[in-house]
This record gives structure tokens, C-alpha cells and sequence, in this order.
């Protein structure tokens, strides 16, 4: 964990952001950037005038030379309330060599947006309450430090508790690896119920996508333990890869769909390579 | 559940093997290597795509397994030939009736007689039987008895069908039908079924009754029994009888001999037999000296392998008797005059000693006069005790005794045999395992009437028969010593008649005689043929599609 979120490697997350198009108008001011127009600092462009729209913003420069109302428009940096729901199950534990989510909240973090992490497993474990800054970063990465696992992956029971607590509208990262036996359907079928903006962060391995495995085995789930005999043929296998790719599909179109992202971190590949390529321009816009 | 054909020991054996072979099966199964992955939830789906995970995909290892077991275990079970009992809903009841008259012994032309013939049919009767159906066997000899009930095993009667054997005189047919319908009395579907060689009116009981007539008509006569019988008061010699049969559709003439070892003719006639009779012939006074007489039937019929019949005559040696010098005259004179008696000089190659008023009892048989004792009421009528089975001894009222005293120092358990005023004149007495007989000079003195009748040497030789065989079978042989063994139909000379018209073979019989409409039903063995078959097809099948490896 030292070496994952050494100083060098927190600095090299200074350029990922991610960008929310929206975000609640009560929201406090943060660093974090919003693609609307505000009340902000940087300017960003003009726009007519219309009416109800606030005097104080009518740029009379503007006026005085073309006789037109123009509206100068800002950028609104705005706080934006990100929820993580860490997904803790057994799976999210089998031979991991590093904690993928662990960047994720390092970005909000980074971005000194007030972050509450939410694990789960079977169900909603105690959260850790809103946050931000940088000054808590080391806080966060302990408390992520020591989640235990806890059973199996629920993600329907989990994410519809959460889509129970009535929270300011903001962002929702889910990291998991989605392998809850409930199916796809029933994962995006809670996943619509939230109504924040959402993010998609998958942990996932490529060995997962290309099992090396052939003929006879026993396959045991280490979430449930149940095993299963198999005889692993090249058909059964191109029936696998099938399966598994529907299922990534499934989520990657739920997420876009609903405006939001989807992103698949391999955790048997440095995780700064895949962020270089998941963030253009070191952004991520939602 | 009933293992036919198999004994338990070889059941045992057979299974214990096969155990051991399930063992080596079990442990030779596939085993698949384990891998831990983060879920299966994709190795589902791609299996119920491909219809694996039906349910014999499912349990595709296990029903593997479990369809190797099956088809082992059926393979045992079959070899125990089970047969289910009772589980049908309507079960038949069956007495097969076995005839063992004399002629059942006649052979036929393969050579078997047609008592093993309908013995075998009996065996195979019930071994292709279905489970619906119970058997019990009766012979039908002198003596009607049941050799096999409805609840024995049926891997019992081969033993029990082994032990039958012809009789050599006329057997009671009718009595074994009523015992066998009384054996039926209340059982679901009864049926009786006769293996016979004889003709029967089966009548129009209650309870059908089918005739099987054993046995294909041939031109036979043959000798189908002998036996010798000792006489009881001189065992030396008796009566040999024999029975001859034609078994042949016409009259034959034949030449019956008996001869001895040397080839010397002891009896010879000329015989005219008709045909399905038999008849008995008696050679009397025949001494049992252990030689092998041959009864030779000279004729021209068809099987000459049972126109002889060799018979070995018992060897019985008097009893040889040391007596002590003093003993009363009476004694004396009936022990030189017993024919199967030897007196000897020389006590130490006696079989039993007669001693008079002995110190010291020796071991061994013993006859002890008592000559000393209470007298005071010698004399008077003498009685037998009423302990004893003696029907054809038979005191006269005026059969008294002398004097003489009375034996009032015997055991308690001593058994007696005669007595006056309830004081004992003779009697059996064990001491320490040797029996002795104890008798009064009352009995022996010149006032008594008692020895001078026969009935005093016949019970003196038949005592020292029975102490010449160490007393054995004790007080029960006592007390029968002089049953009447004359009404016994042993030596019965009569003529008995077979029918040859209806001489059939067994393959006749009527499958309802089998049980055929009582619930008969698969037997369990082609039901488990069956699902062996079906296992095996599955396992095919599975193999096939790819299901299993």
C-alpha cells in the first residue's frame, strides 16, 4: 500500500480528473471542474441575453460597443458529492496484486471533492462519512486499507439500500467486479434506480476473459465454494468468452446510456498505463 | 427376498469381491483437479447454453459414479438369481406333490429314474417361477410329509428335494392330496400339482389338482428296491425283499434271480410281470453274514441297466455271553439254546458277563442275578411295569414266581421291568454309564412259571442285544424293545399298479398350474437385466452427447 500510494505516485494523479457536467447548485466550492456555466472564476464564453437571466452577469463592455445584451459566462467549479461503493466481497480479494479502487478514491480525493465511501458485500457495510481534501487522503487509504472481506457479492441488495438513503444528487462510483450470481440484468436493473451520475469502474483480470484452462476440473467459486466438474473444451470455452463479453457489454451500454462511464481496470496491469488511456487529456468527463 | 441358487457363503464371496472391485472403481474415478476462480457465474451460462446443465449435466461426475455403482451392484444382485416374494398384489399358492412310490425308481432311456426326473422338473418349476407364486413340496410316500413349506427358502430345496427317496412299498397318494389341501386351506389361489407315474382321479375338489406324469413309456422291467430285515430275537438272520416292476406297455416274462458273490443261484423263478405293476418277493431266513447278493432280472426289454440290482447283506455276530459258573439252570439253558447267543470260557473276550450276587460290579454290560435279599413275600402273580411300551408281551394271570428276594437296592432311576406286589423282580439300571440288568432268583426258581415260558428267553435275548450295544438310546430303547414291529407294512408282499397310458412328458403343464394367473410377474432377475440395460444406454447416450468423459 506504501509503495502504491507513495508521494510520486500520488503526484502522477494530479493530472486525472474527472469532469461532471452537472451537479447540484448547493454544492459547496471545490476543485472539482463542472462542464456548466457558473459563477466561477475562469471565464468560458458569452452567450444573448435572456430574460430572467442575472444583470450582474451582462457584460456592458459588450454592450457599449454592439448595442446587444451578452451574458459572460464562467466556469463553475462546484463541490461535487462523490459516493464510492467499494465493492468488498471475497472476489475483489482473489489473488489481487494491488487495489485498483484504492486509485479511484485517491482521484476524488485529489480533486478535494467530499467523498463517502460505501463498502459492501453482501450488504452496506458502515460507511465512512463525506470528506475531502488532500490533507485526508491518508485517513481514506487507511480506512480502505483495513476493509476485511465480506462474503459474497450482493450487488442488488447493497446498491438498493444505498438507492434508499436520500443523499444530495452527485457522483456514484461503483467499483466492483459485478460477479453477482443475480445476473446482469439484475445488476443494471438497481443501478437505474440511483439517481446521481454514475461511474462504472469494473476490476477485472485479463485471465478472466482467457481462462488457460482445458479439460478436466473442478472449478470452485471462492466467494460460495460451490465447485462445479468440468470438461473444458474449445467450444465451451468460446461459450465462455461469449458469456463473458455479453456481460461486459451489458454494463458498458447501461453506463453510457444513462450518461454516465464505464471503466474496466485490469488489475494485472500497472494502473497508471490504463489511466493514461481511460482519461483523455487527463480527464474523464460524465 | 429370496437368493436362488446361491448359497449364503458364496454370496458373501461374490459380493466381497465385487466390493472390492467397487472399491478399486471408486478410487480410479475421476478426480478433477480443483482451481479456485472468482466466480462461476460465466461457466454457468455457458454451459446452459450448451445444455449441459440439464439435470444429468448437472450431476455429470456423480451420475457417472453413481451409474457404474448402479450397473455393478445390479450385476451382483442378478447373480443371486433374487426372486421377489409377496409383492404382488394377488399371490398363488402352489403344493407340488411328489410321488415316491417304488416306481418312480424305474429308469427311462437316458438313464435317470423317474424320480429324479420329476425332481428336476420340480427344481425347474420353481426356478423360472415368478415372484408370484409360493411353493411347498410334499412326498408322497408311506408316511405323507412336507420337505418344503411355503416360507422356507427356495435355496433350501435342492437340499431338501436331495433327501427324497424312492419307497420300496406302497405309498398313500390320496392322504398326501388331503394333506396338501390342508396346507392350502385359506391361501389365495391354491393349486395342487402331482408328479406322479401313476394313474390319478384327481376328483373336483375345492382345490384344483393337476396331474404331471412324469417319465417317457418305455419297455422296462427292473428291480426297484431290496431291502433286509434282522429278525429281532436272532439278528443273524432275516428277510430280504425286493420289488420288481414292469414300467413297459406289455407283458414280459423274465427270469428273477438273486445269487451271491460266488454266482450260487439262492432264488429263482420265472415271472410273468404285467405291465404298470410291480410285486415284491421275500427270501426268508437269510443270515446277515455281510454278503453282496446280486437280483438279476433276465428279459429282453429296453434298459438293462437297472435289471440288476446289488445289495449287501448286513453282517451280524452273535453276542458272545461269559457266565459265571453257579448261575441258575433256567439261565443257563436259555443262553446255550439263543440262537444269536455264543457262550465263551474266557470273560475277557465276553460281550456280556452274567455274574451272580457280585461284589464289585465290573465295567462293562453286566446280567446280575441276585440270589440274597427280603423274601418274606416271594410268590404271587407277576405284572410288567406300565412304563414300558411292550404291546405283544403278554403275562397270564397265573404266571407267578418263586422265592426269592426282591431288588430293593436298585437306583432310583433304575427302569423296571417286572414285579410282584410292586416289589421289583428285574430291572434296568444304569450305572455310570453301563447298563445292567438286575434279576431275582424268584424269577429263575423252580416254583416260578416264569422262565419256563418263551416270553423269558425272548426277553433275556433281546436284553443282551441291547446291552451288547452299550445300551444304546437307554431307557427310550427300553421301553420300546418289544414294540410289535409285524403291522408295520415293511414286508407288505402287495401288488401295486401304475398307469402307462398317461405317462406324459412335464413340458405339458399349464402355465396356470405354474401361477401364471396368480400376479405371476417378471422375475426380478430379467427386470434387473433390464435396467442394466437402460443404465447402460444412458451411460451411452451421456457418452455420446459428450456429457460425460
Amino acid at each position: 500500500m506504501a509503495e502504491l500510494f507513495s508521494s510520486d505516485f500520488i503526484e502522477s494523479l494530479r493530472v486525472v480528473s474527472i469532469k461532471a457536467k452537472r451537479v447540484s447548485p448547493r454544492g459547496r466550492h471545490a476543485e472539482h471542474r463542472s462542464a456548466d456555466m457558473g459563477g466561477g472564476l475562469e471565464f468560458q464564453d458569452y452567450r444573448s441575453y435572456l430574460p430572467g437571466d442575472d444583470i450582474r452577469r451582462v457584460d456592458w463592455n459588450v454592450y457599449r460597443r454592439s448595442g446587444e445584451l451578452f451574458l459572460r459566462l464562467f466556469e463553475e467549479n462546484e463541490d461535487l458529492p462523490v459516493y464510492v461503493l467499494l465493492d468488498e466481497s471475497e472476489s475483489m480479494h482473489f489473488e489481487r496484486p494491488g487495489r485498483a479502487e484504492m486509485v479511484v478514491a485517491a482521484v476524488s480525493l485529489r480533486q478535494m471533492d467530499r467523498v463517502a465511501i460505501y463498502p459492501f458485500g453482501a450488504d452496506l457495510a458502515p460507511a465512512m462519512g463525506l470528506t475531502g481534501g488532500h490533507g485526508r487522503l491518508s485517513g481514506v487509504l487507511k480506512y480502505l486499507e483495513d476493509l476485511k472481506p465480506s462474503g459474497q457479492t450482493n450487488i442488488r441488495h447493497s446498491v438498493g439500500h444505498f438507492a434508499n438513503m436520500k443523499l444530495r444528487s452527485g457522483l456514484v462510483v461503483v467499483i466492483s467486479d459485478f460477479f453477482d450470481p443475480c445476473g446482469v440484468e439484475e445488476i443494471v436493473a438497481v443501478l437505474s434506480r440511483l439517481r446521481h451520475k454514475l461511474v462504472l469502474v469494473q476490476i477485472a483480470r485479463s485471465s478472466d476473459a482467457e481462462p488457460g484452462i482445458d479439460g478436466e476440473v473442478k472449478l470452485v467459486d471462492c466467494e460460495t465454494e460451490r465447485a462445479i466438474d468440468l470438461t473444458v473444451s474449445g467450444a465451451l470455452l468460446e461459450r465462455y468468452r461469449q458469456a463473458y463479453e455479453r456481460f461486459y457489454q451489458s454494463l458498458h451500454d447501461f453506463a453510457v446510456r444513462g450518461g454516465g462511464a464505464y471503466l474496466r481496470l485490469d488489475v494485472e496491469v500497472p494502473i497508471l498505463e490504463q489511466l493514461d488511456e481511460l482519461f483523455i487529456n487527463g480527464t474523464l468527463t460524465i | 427376498m429370496q437368493f436362488w441358487g446361491i448359497s449364503w457363503l458364496t454370496a458373501a464371496v461374490v459380493l466381497g469381491v465385487c466390493g472390492a472391485g467397487l472399491v478399486v472403481l471408486h478410487l480410479l474415478r475421476i478426480r478433477s483437479q480443483p482451481i479456485r476462480v472468482v466466480t462461476c457465474m460465466f461457466w454457468d451460462q455457458a454451459l446452459s447454453q450448451s445444455r449441459a446443465r440439464t439435470l444429468p449435466g448437472r450431476f455429470r461426475h456423480p451420475l457417472t459414479f453413481a451409474l457404474l455403482l448402479l450397473i455393478c451392484g445390479l450385476i451382483v444382485l442378478s447373480l443371486t438369481h433374487p426372486v421377489l416374494v409377496g409383492r404382488t398384489d394377488k399371490l398363488s399358492h402352489r403344493v407340488l406333490v411328489l410321488d415316491a412310490g417304488c416306481s418312480m425308481a424305474a429308469r427311462d432311456e437316458d438313464g435317470s429314474s423317474r424320480l429324479e426326473n420329476a425332481v428336476d422338473d420340480i427344481s425347474k418349476l420353481v426356478s423360472e417361477s415368478g415372484g408370484g407364486v409360493r411353493w411347498a413340496v410334499l412326498v408322497a410316500d408311506p408316511k405323507p410329509r412336507l420337505v418344503h413349506g411355503f416360507e422356507d427358502s427356495r435355496s433350501l430345496l435342492p437340499v431338501n428335494l436331495d433327501l427324497i427317496e424312492p419307497a420300496s412299498v406302497a405309498v398313500a397318494r390320496e392322504d398326501a392330496l388331503h394333506l396338501a389341501a390342508s396346507l392350502l386351506n385359506g391361501k389365495s389361489d391354491p393349486g395342487i400339482v402331482l408328479f406322479t407315474d401313476c394313474e390319478m382321479a384327481t376328483g373336483e375338489g375345492e382345490i384344483p389338482v393337476t396331474v404331471a406324469y412324469v417319465g417317457e413309456p418305455v419297455d422296462n422291467l427292473a428291480c426297484a428296491s431290496a431291502v433286509f430285515e434282522a429278525y429281532s430275537e436272532n439278528p443273524q438272520q432275516g428277510q430280504l425283499s425286493f420289488r420288481v416292476g414292469n414300467w413297459g406297455r406289455k407283458a414280459a416274462q423274465a427270469v428273477v434271480r438273486v445269487v451271491d458273490e460266488d454266482g450260487e443261484a439262492l432264488w429263482q423263478r420265472i415271472l410273468n410281470f404285467e405291465p404298470g405293476w410291480t410285486s415284491e418277493f421275500s427270501i426268508a431266513d437269510m443270515r446277515a453274514d455281510g454278503r453282496r447278493l446280486r437280483i438279476l432280472i433276465e428279459c429282453d426289454d429296453a434298459l438293462k441297466q437297472d435289471n440288476e440290482l446289488v445289495f449287501d447283506l448286513p453282517h451280524h455276530v452273535p453276542v458272545r455271553v461269559w457266565a459265571d459258573g453257579v448261575i441258575a439252570n433256567p439261565l443257563a439253558i436259555v443262553l446255550e439254546n439263543a440262537p444269536s447267543v455264543e457262550l465263551v470260557s474266557n470273560r475277557d473276550q465276553c460281550d456280556v458277563a452274567v455274574l451272580v450276587d457280585p461284589a464289585e460290579t465290573p465295567d462293562g454290560p453286566v446280567i446280575i442275578i441276585h440270589t440274597k435279599g427280603q423274601t418274606e413275600q416271594a410268590g404271587g402273580k407277576i405284572v410288567f411295569s406300565e412304563n414300558l411300551n411292550w404291546p405283544d408281551v403278554w403275562l397270564m394271570e397265573s404266571l407267578v414266581c418263586g422265592i426269592g428276594p426282591y431288588l430293593d437296592a436298585l437306583p432310583a432311576d433304575a427302569l423296571d421291568l417286572f414285579s410282584i406286589n410292586d416289589k421289583v423282580l428285574a430291572a434296568f439300571a444304569n450305572d455310570g454309564g453301563n447298563w445292567r440288568l438286575h434279576l431275582s432268583l424268584a424269577l429263575l426258581s423252580e416254583e416260578s412259571t416264569f422262565w419256563k415260558r418263551p416270553l423269558f428267553a425272548i426277553v433275556l435275548n433281546r436284553a443282551i442285544g441291547f446291552l451288547a450295544d452299550g445300551g444304546q438310546a437307554g431307557e427310550e430303547r427300553i421301553r420300546n424293545l418289544f414294540v410289535d414291529h409285524r403291522d408295520s407294512n415293511v414286508f407288505s408282499t402287495d401288488s401295486q399298479r401304475f398307469d402307462l397310458s398317461k405317462t406324459v412328458a412335464m413340458t405339458t403343464l399349464p402355465a396356470d398350474v405354474i401361477g401364471a394367473k396368480g400376479g405371476a410377474m417378471l422375475d426380478l432377475l430379467q427386470w434387473i437385466i433390464l435396467l442394466v440395460l437402460i443404465a447402460v444406454a444412458i451411460e451411452c447416450w451421456l457418452f455420446v452427447k459428450g456429457k460425460i468423459v
